[in-house]
């Protein structure tokens, strides 16, 4: 009997030290986000109005921006369609309208040299890829 | 997180001894970021704090710790992950990996060398004053062997506890182990000194002895339950007072027993039947009394069944329970089966009682790694300082740097908060003493709000402290301490943001060179889509469309977009409306590395929304 009680408390013993170790960490989700594409657009967006060089006289330039194969709307979509979009106009790299028309009348300071192009973006307000933008043109207004 | 933090502030279920702890941070690739020592937080004992160089990098940062107990001098670690810049699911999810350490073999036998060095001496005294009147020679010699085990196992369990620690002699005491292992040895050595006096003495003066021996080992169970579970509960009276009656109750019955054991072969039968007698009377009341305490602290310890089940420590108590389950049906077939039967059944007594010990050294074996191992209580307690307020920090110096100030806000987030102030002279760092302290509170987003006043009442200590409802609403705040002296007046700035939950945001990614679209959820009918165009740092266009749950632009009435960089003043940008209904852009000069856009919004129909986002411009 006391040698069975021996082994009963040495069994007791070495189960008490090996219960206070601890449990392995739960295993670890990873999340990695995915790059998504942007359709590429085939309408053709052109800087009419000023030109390249124009000195433009008074306080407003006239703005006027063609476009060929799509459509301009002025509903906000998620839904992008490559034709279906509207005109950023950007004007010292500073975005001065989103246009839903394609003629438009800015502001202007007299005596000051001015760069300005403009680019097709989708119903979302978000580029197409590759972004579908003007040449840059420099226009300059007269001194008053 | 979407900006980085300045520190990192752990708060523990104890108080750890800040000589002997450390909070560590690494990036990802495992370089130290830690600009400071790891630090202790003013008024909050229980609390390390560890501060951070500026200007983190996105990525993931592992926070390492390692703290010593003031309590009861247990070693525990643990680390975490944060991520900066990192979407939350893209961490590598590691629940705080925390103090799961194993007890040292070491720690085991040292604490049991202690536990049954006492007990021995107790139940020596006991049974020698119950049974004899004074203890025979006998009991002397196992009075003196348990005080040098005692002895030997003071100064081992807190040798344990420096070795775990890894600190040198010197650190030892010089910090909270010094001050236990003092503690510890003053009984110590009066119990040594008693059981080496007893030897050479008769009749009052053995008694005398005997009874400053028991004394002594009472008062070093006492010590021991002092840095012990029990003082870190509440109420710690009650626990400590508990805990040491079960420890000298198990004194009384297993230690009787083994003294019984010893006694036994040298008297006569009569003398052993009347000892065995008077012995099991004894060792029935301590049962109970070691049955009862043992109950309540484990209520206390383990507070629900599920940690009796699923924890080491529960694991732990559930075995010491079934061995004392065993020795109490081992005592009960000696009282009812065998002492009856005395003298006859005297051998069989005996081999009942050897028994009876080797299955008490087993749970004494278990005891003293329960001592080592911590309860589930403890990890309630984390979680529940952790659960409660944390605290926005902010530190900052007038312009002619003459003091610094630290203003500690609880719990951080907007609506009512306590604000902690103290005020220390830049060059020599102590407090400064000024006569009044203000704070004055305007949200440089919101300037339509006004600046809001708020005095803080000197404290004892020399710190300012008040309570106010001034940051009313989440977002980045301006705050101005003015420090009034005499006729002087310092002034100096700060900068909070109000402690919430980070927004939920959806990045999209596009080939082609594109910037990055954000979609933040604002509320659960509206989230505003945002970029950052061309997102280099230099000019930017930051876009801003609030949009509906159903996929429609959200009309709204004004918008307004402010920008802080890192380092920087909140700035409002010049925006403009690009469409009638709910399309925004803001012109930014955004630096290289993490910039914060707050969003602030009021729809057509007069819901006022808030968000924020920050960009790493280029990344």
């Amino acid at each position: 009997m006391r040698r069975l009680t021996l082994l009963i408390a040495a069994t007791m013993v070495v189960t008490a030290c090996g219960s206070a170790a601890s449990g392995t960490p739960p295993a670890s989700p990873t999340f990695t986000p995915a790059t998504l594409d942007r359709p590429a657009s085939p309408v053709k967006i052109t800087l009419l109005s000023p030109t390249s060089g124009e000195v433009v006289h008074g306080n407003m330039v006239s703005v006027v921006v063609a476009i060929s194969g799509g459509t301009v709307t002025a509903v906000y979509s998620t839904h992008i369609s490559p034709t279906v979009g509207h005109v950023h106009l950007y004007m010292n790299n500073q975005l001065v309208y989103m246009s839903y028309t394609l003629h438009q009348s800015l502001p202007v300071n007299p005596g000051v040299l001015y760069s300005m192009y403009a680019e097709w973006v989708a119903s979302d307000h978000f580029p197409f890829s590759p972004r579908d933008v003007t040449p840059t043109i420099y226009f300059k207004v007269a001194p008053s | 997180m979407q900006t980085p933090p300045s520190s990192v502030l752990i708060v523990f279920g104890e108080t750890p001894d800040p000589g002997l702890s450390s909070i560590t941070v690494v990036n990802g690739s495992g370089t130290n970021v830690d600009a400071g020592p790891t630090t202790t937080v003013p008024g909050k004992p229980a609390d390390l704090e560890v501060p951070l160089k500026p200007h983190l990098a996105d990525g993931v940062y592992t926070v390492t710790w390692k703290t010593v107990s003031t309590v009861d001098g247990h070693l525990a670690t643990g680390s975490f992950a944060f991520g900066i810049g990192v979407a939350a699911n893209a961490v590598p999810h590691t629940a705080a990996v925390v103090g799961a350490n194993p007890p040292s073999p070491l720690a085991v036998v040292m604490r049991l060398l202690l536990f049954v060095g006492l007990i021995v001496v107790l139940g020596a005294v006991v049974l020698g004053a119950y049974a004899f009147g004074s203890p025979p020679p006998l009991l002397r010699r196992v009075i003196l062997a348990g005080a040098i085990a005692a002895g030997l196992g003071t100064v081992g369990v807190v040798a344990a506890q420096a070795l775990g620690a890894g600190v040198s002699l010197a650190e030892v005491l010089s910090s909270s182990l010094g001050r236990s292992l003092l503690s510890r040895a003053v009984p110590a050595v009066v119990l040594l000194a008693s059981a080496v006096f007893l030897f050479g003495k008769r009749g009052r003066h053995a008694m005398l002895f005997s009874v400053v021996a028991g004394v002594a080992a009472l008062a070093a169970m006492a010590v021991d339950v002092l840095n012990s579970h029990a003082a870190a509960q509440s109420p710690s009276a009650l626990n400590e007072f508990a805990q040491w009656l079960h420890i000298a109750f198990v004194g009384v019955w297993i230690g009787g027993l083994a003294a019984l054991l010893v006694v036994l072969r040298r008297q006569p039968p009569d003398t052993q039947t009347h000892t065995t007698r008077r012995l099991s009377t004894l060792a029935g009341a301590g049962l109970v009394v070691v049955a009862a305490t043992g109950v309540f602290r484990a209520v206390i310890e383990i507070q629900t069944w599920g940690n009796l089940v699923s924890t080491a420590f529960g694991a732990l108590v559930l075995l010491k329970i079934g061995l004392l389950v065993i020795l109490a049906g081992l005592g009960a077939f000696n009282r009812y089966g065998n002492l009856p039967r005395l003298p006859r059944a005297l051998h069989r007594l005996r081999r009942v009682v050897s028994t009876e010990t080797l299955v008490a050294l087993g749970a004494l074996t278990v005891a003293a790694a329960l001592v080592n191992v911590a309860p589930p209580a403890e990890y309630a307690a984390a979680a529940a300082s952790a659960a409660q307020p944390t605290s926005l920090v902010a530190s900052a110096s007038d312009y002619a740097t003459t003091v610094k100030v630290r203003l500690i806000v609880t719990p951080g987030t907007s609506g009512f908060n306590t604000f902690d102030l103290r005020v220390t002279d830049y060059t020599t760092g102590s407090v400064v003493h000024a006569g009044r302290v203000i704070l004055q509170f305007t949200q440089p987003f919101r300037p339509s709000l006004g600046t809001s006043t708020l005095t803080l009442a000197r404290q004892p200590d020399g710190t300012f402290r008040a309570h106010g409802g001034n940051l009313s609403l989440d977002g980045i705040w301006e705050v101005a301490a003015i420090i009034e002296n005499g006729d002087q007046s310092t002034e100096v700035h700060l900068q909070l943001t109000t402690i919430t939950k980070p927004p939920v945001v959806q990045e999209s990614r596009f080939a082609g060179g594109l910037p990055p679209v954000f979609t933040i959820q604002i509320t659960s009918g509206i989230q505003a889509q945002v970029y950052l165009d061309p997102n280099k740092p230099g000019d930017d266009e930051f876009h801003c469309t609030f949009v509906s749950a159903t996929g429609n632009e959200v009309p709204i009435a004004e918008a307004t977009i402010g920008m802080t960089t890192p380092g920087g003043t909140p700035t409002i940008l010049v925006s403009r409306r690009l469409d009638d209904i709910g399309h925004f852009v803001a012109d930014a000069t955004v630096p290289a590395g993490k910039t914060r856009f707050d969003i602030l919004a009021t729809t057509r129909a007069g819901q006022s929304v808030a968000t924020y986002i920050v960009i790493t411009p280029g990344s």
